[in-house]
């Protein structure tokens, strides 16, 4: 199967595409689900995906959450290949994406940003930010600090100086 | 990559344009406090051409109304204006005084959500009966919006949409592309008026909206 992968079709365009991380991990995803990515929507409009794509940016953990990611959002797109399963309904990918969401922490969570921004899947770039939102939803700023280690390099007095600029940020 | 390795500071690490995306998805007064985490944050939210209103209600505890207003010119976060938590009838002139500020003339996204705050004993009634549709609490005046530079209008919990004679002239919105009414009482003509001032259009939303005309009224 491997070897044949890059010629490999199914019915309705499942054509088949190898997806390699940065430290050399292969994913074998049909065109449907990889296109997700712009990026690679992109590359595959241009033909440049024959030898398997290259992601020096994206470690093999984290590509293995983009790949599951754009598996379970395929939807329409996967119904039509007999290999892959029937498209997720609605309520299973809510349940997914609430799962995956919440299990990430500090460095996946920024790791998988950087990727799904380098991969440019909107819908996960957005997921994953707002994830970071909501970490900072009714944080103080020294809280906000903490969660994310974030040092203050400001002299007391700019920061006075910023307190009364946005006060109203700051009232508690 | 300037990502530190272990529990660095990978949201400071991140590029300008993702960490502005996700103050984007912030409560705005989350977003704004940002700006006393580190230098790096204080110049990203300068970095917006924000501008920050802060109105208080007499009475009323805490962040009350406030405007973010930025300069038709700045990148995302878009220039947005935002007015949460006033208590019903007694901020109109608030919210009027910081949508006409000079410092919002040029804002071309403007949100008015308009809440009731839930008191301790009882008064939340008000607000379950706003979200079923029933209370609108505040009376939109459309001449004190930034008409001109408008692109999107997003009310939430208004009434009384009544365009003055000045505001009912042929495009008084040029460039407004987005209304979006949640939870707002309209006057069906004055509805009509405000869409034939808006040459340019595109998008009229419209969600648990009581339209009212003369006898007679229906809900979308």
């Amino acid at each position: 199967m491997a070897a044949a992968a890059a010629e490999a079709t199914t019915d309705g365009g499942g054509k088949m595409i190898i997806l390699i991380s940065a430290d050399g991990k292969r994913f074998e995803v049909t065109e449907a689900v990889a296109s997700q990515s712009q990026l690679i929507s992109n590359m595959i409009e241009d033909d440049c995906t024959e030898n398997g794509v290259r992601l020096p940016n994206v470690d093999g953990d984290i590509l293995t959450m983009v790949v599951d990611y754009c598996n379970m959002h395929a939807g329409d797109a996967a119904a039509a290949g007999d290999t892959m399963k029937a498209s997720s309904t609605e309520e299973e990918l809510k349940k997914f994406d609430a799962e995956l969401v919440q299990a990430l922490e500090n460095p996946v969570l920024f790791k998988l940003i950087l990727a799904a921004n380098f991969l440019n899947i909107k819908s996960l770039l957005d997921m994953t930010c707002q994830r970071v939102a909501d970490m900072m939803s009714g944080k103080t700023p020294e809280q906000m600090r903490e969660t994310f280690s974030i040092e203050n390099d400001f002299t007391p007095e700019e920061e006075a100086a910023i307190r009364q600029e946005n006060a109203w940020a700051f009232d508690d | 990559m300037a990502i530190g390795a272990g529990g660095g500071d990978r949201l400071s690490a991140l590029p300008d344009d993702l960490l502005l995306r996700v103050l984007h998805f912030a409560p705005a007064v989350e977003a704004a406090s940002t700006s006393l985490l580190s230098r790096r944050f204080g110049a990203l939210w300068r970095s917006t051409g924000a501008v920050n209103l802060a109105a208080r209600v007499p009475g009323a505890g805490g962040r009350d109304a406030f405007v973010r207003a930025a300069d038709a010119a700045s990148p995302p976060p878009p220039p947005a204006a935002a007015l949460s938590r006033g208590s019903p009838y007694t901020d109109h002139d608030v919210v009027d005084a910081v949508v006409s500020h000079p410092a919002a003339r040029r804002v071309e996204e403007l949100r008015v959500a308009v809440a009731v705050a839930v008191h301790p004993f009882g008064h939340d009634k008000i607000n379950t009966m706003s979200s079923s549709g029933s209370v609108r609490i505040y009376d939109i005046k459309l001449a004190s919006l930034p008409s001109i530079t408008l692109r999107v209008l997003d009310l939430t919990n208004c009434r009384n949409l009544t365009p003055t004679t000045a505001a009912a002239a042929a495009a008084a919105f040029p460039r407004l592309d987005t209304l979006r009414l949640r939870h707002c009482t309209a006057n069906i003509d004055d509805l009509h008026r405000v869409i034939h001032a808006a040459p340019v259009l595109a998008t009229v939303h419209l969600e648990f909206v009581y339209l009212v005309s003369d006898g007679h009224s229906s809900d979308v």
